[in-house]
């Protein structure tokens, strides 16, 4: 699994932040929908989607349903690309 | 020390600022925001955060206008699927008394097609409050007298429901037997009906637009379908026949958006995405959704008489290949069989087959006219000839100044005028002195022009009227009107006898229903109060007791000019109150709105009623009617802000109606 640069990273706040329309510092380890109201299942596809097309690939379903944090996201597209 | 010689500070980062405008916004330094926020989008104008951001900070000083402006500029640059969605609940918070009241329902995740609407309708400038219904609650929705869809009271409802949700075994059981399809063709579009006309009995002024069923994307037979005798698209073709004559039954009240067209266009593979539907039952994919939304927002605006009349083309390389002043007329290029000749021809056909629907042709082109003329005249390639247009503007003029000229010749709105030229500079001036005129960008290549006309949806409306037919023709009339009032020359009297004018009113019928919307809908010169009532909601005041709807027909000694007076009445027991008093400006100053308005008084009168009533209110075009009540002899009743001035006339003392134009003659048909 290969570890996220620093600049995919920032790339992935950003497009988090701008997806779910929260400021950039909300965008940390403990980001998910538990803990913040603007990560709904509805926005979830949202994200997926912003998400696929920022890094130019694509997720399974399993994938999108197991992605429910922050930290899980990242994981994902660690695997991913 | 010596200064170093000036560096150029590095470019601000676009990211940083917006931190910087949400920081601001966040602890309340609201003009620190604004301008944050307006620098990003000057440095990234496809941001959709800083759109947001400057949305609700504007909204916060007050200034919804430029609030609008910011949310229309951002989906104009970038309409990317986070951005539709982020702008989507921005209009929501923005709607207001101004905005459509509009509903959709359906079957599936109805979510993101209600934000994708929100955002078209709002680029079309016209600003939705819509209702998004529950996930497969159209039923209930309808039924429901106390529903969601009611309480909001929707001038307008998309009924989106999906082909497999009624007509599973259409979609997917090969063997069924003619007698199955046929029950469950009946079924769906028996529930349907029930469903429409129990909702109309709580909603009678509403449009309901129904999505029309499509063929889905695979037959179950495959490559034996067409020898089958159950095929697909025969099926197929009986419901749709069963839909229309469901809806034809209901009009105005139920119109249906062609779904099939919509998708077959699109490409039935891409309609879909699949995990978005096996995950959320999100029935269109990311490409699908602004499409279908577009379709629905040309329906809005057709419903609302939002259309165009003319569309002023230039003549060289655009109606023909080649310049006539420079190649003669021999060496042009249109008609044939041949490149590029074709290609002009077929733009020349899609033209008149505008026309044929009641749009315009007028023509502005930069030539000596004994250069063009023949061309226009006598060349065997042209499918357009000079009848077929309702000005010609062949001069060395500024196009600008031309284009100005026709829409005063045809006495319409610069915003109801489309501008083709095939020079980017002609194109260029026409958009910067005439804003309102659609100059839409011309592809270089002559092979396209026939389908960037098609694709033009600036003409829709909800049906073609016989007036519509007949209006290119009435202008070839109107000029022959024109030359005998030259001839008559200062005796007034003498032309308005001469014209042997004939004026019918007529109650309101469903023949006359969809051309007394389109004039509500579309006249803004003589129009007392500009309110623009759909066809359903005409159709619900002609049913009514409560309202009188009447339509004027004229005609004079060169033609028919046709339906083009309407008033609407509420009587309200003594008070009769006149919602809407509208005349076509091309049968203005012949006396035949005093004839209108005395119909009304007398109806009035007659009925017992001890007053007439009538608002003046005052919009940007309609100064022409703002003297007419006066001029009737009605008393000055009270006003309101923005100079709206209510207008009365009283029975009670017995004065004597004013007289009818002598010149006229009346044909009470009510």
């Amino acid at each position: 699994m290969k570890p996220m640069d620093a600049q995919m990273e920032a790339r992935l706040r950003e497009v988090v932040a701008d997806t779910l329309g929260i400021a950039d510092d909300e965008v940390g380890e403990s980001l998910s929908p538990q803990t913040n109201p603007a990560w709904t299942s509805f926005s979830h596809l949202t994200l997926m989607s912003a998400v696929e097309e920022a890094f130019g690939i694509q997720f399974s379903m399993d994938d999108m349903a197991a992605a429910q944090s922050y930290p899980k996201l990242v994981a994902l597209i660690g695997a991913a690309a | 020390m010596t200064m170093s010689s000036t560096e150029p500070s590095p470019a601000p980062d676009p990211r940083t600022l917006l931190r910087a405008a949400q920081a601001a916004a966040s602890e309340g330094r609201i003009a620190d925001a604004v301008d944050g926020f307006s620098h990003v989008l000057a440095l990234a104008p496809e941001s959709g955060p800083a759109a947001v951001g400057l949305c609700r900070a504007l909204i916060e000083q007050g200034n919804h206008d430029a609030a609008r402006a910011a949310l229309r500029a951002v989906i104009a640059h970038a309409p990317t699927h986070a951005n539709v969605l982020a702008v989507a609940k921005e209009w929501e918070s923005l709607a207001d008394a101004g905005s459509l009241r509009s509903a959709l329902i359906g079957t599936g995740t109805l979510d993101a097609l209600g934000d994708y609407l929100r955002v078209a309708a709002a680029q079309a400038d016209l600003p939705l409050a819509l209702h998004v219904g529950g996930f497969d609650q159209w039923a209930q929705e309808l039924a429901d007298p106390s529903s969601p869809l009611v309480a909001h009271a929707p001038e307008i409802v998309f009924v989106a429901v999906a082909t497999e949700a009624l007509l599973p075994r259409h979609a997917d059981d090969a063997f069924a037997s003619d007698a199955d399809l046929a029950r469950e063709r009946e079924d769906a579009v028996g529930l349907l009906a029930g469903l429409l006309d129990g909702a109309a009995t709580r909603l009678p002024s509403t449009t309901f637009v129904v999505h029309g069923f499509s063929v889905p994307e695979h037959a179950p037979l495959g490559v034996a379908d067409p020898a089958s005798p159950t095929g697909h698209r025969p099926r197929f073709a009986l419901v749709d026949e069963a839909l229309r004559a469901m809806a034809a039954e209901r009009a105005p009240r139920v119109v249906l958006l062609d779904q099939e067209r919509v998708e077959a266009s699109h490409g039935k593979a891409r309609i879909r995405e699949d995990r978005m539907w096996y995950m959320a039952s999100l029935p269109w994919s990311e490409t699908f959704l602004p499409v279908l939304a577009r379709a629905q927002v040309r329906l809005l605006r057709a419903a609302k008489g939002r259309s165009r009349k003319c569309i002023v083309v230039d003549l060289d390389n655009t109606l023909w290949g080649g310049v006539v002043g420079e190649d003669g007329m021999d060496r042009i290029h249109v008609g044939g069989t041949a490149a590029p000749g074709n290609a002009f021809a077929d733009l020349q056909r899609v033209l008149a087959r505008l026309k044929e629907r009641g749009v315009l042709l007028a023509v502005c082109s930069k030539n000596h006219p004994e250069d063009a003329l023949p061309v226009l005249e006598g060349h065997p390639g042209m499918r357009l000839r000079p009848a077929d247009f309702a000005a010609l503007r062949i001069n060395w003029e500024d196009k600008a100044t031309n284009i100005a000229s026709i829409a005063r010749e045809l006495n319409i709105g610069l915003d109801s005028l489309v501008f083709l030229d095939d020079n980017p500079a002609e194109r260029g001036l026409v958009r910067e002195r005439l804003p309102q005129v659609l100059v839409p960008e011309l592809p270089r290549d002559p092979a396209g022009y026939a389908r960037l006309v098609r694709d033009l949806d600036v003409f829709d409306t909800l049906a073609v009227t016989a007036e519509d037919r007949e209006r290119s023709r009435q202008y070839a009339e109107q000029r022959e009107r024109k030359a005998f009032e030259e001839t008559a020359s200062g005796d007034l009297h003498g032309y308005l006898h001469g014209l042997d004018i004939q004026v019918r009113i007529d109650p309101p019928t469903p023949a006359n229903l969809p051309r007394i919307a389109q004039l509500i809908n579309k006249t803004n010169q003589f129009n007392t109060t500009t309110r623009r009532h759909t066809e359903a909601q005409v159709a619900a005041m002609a049913d009514s007791p409560d309202w009188m709807v009447r339509a004027i027909d004229v005609r004079d000694k060169f033609g028919e000019s046709g339906l083009t007076g309407v008033a609407i009445v509420r009587k309200d027991g003594a008070t009769w109150e006149i919602d809407s008093f509208l005349l076509s400006c091309r049968i203005l100053a012949r006396g035949i709105e005093d004839a209108l308005w005395l119909h009304l008084a007398e109806s009035a009168r007659a009925a017992g009623a001890e007053r007439l009533r009538a608002w003046f209110l005052p919009s940007p075009k309609n100064a022409p009617a703002a003297g007419f009540y006066e001029k009737m002899g009605m008393a000055a009743a009270g006003g309101e802000d923005a100079g709206a001035v209510a207008w009365e006339w009283s029975f009670g003392d017995d004065r004597p109606l004013p007289t009818l134009p002598p010149w006229l003659s009346i044909t009470d048909n009510t």
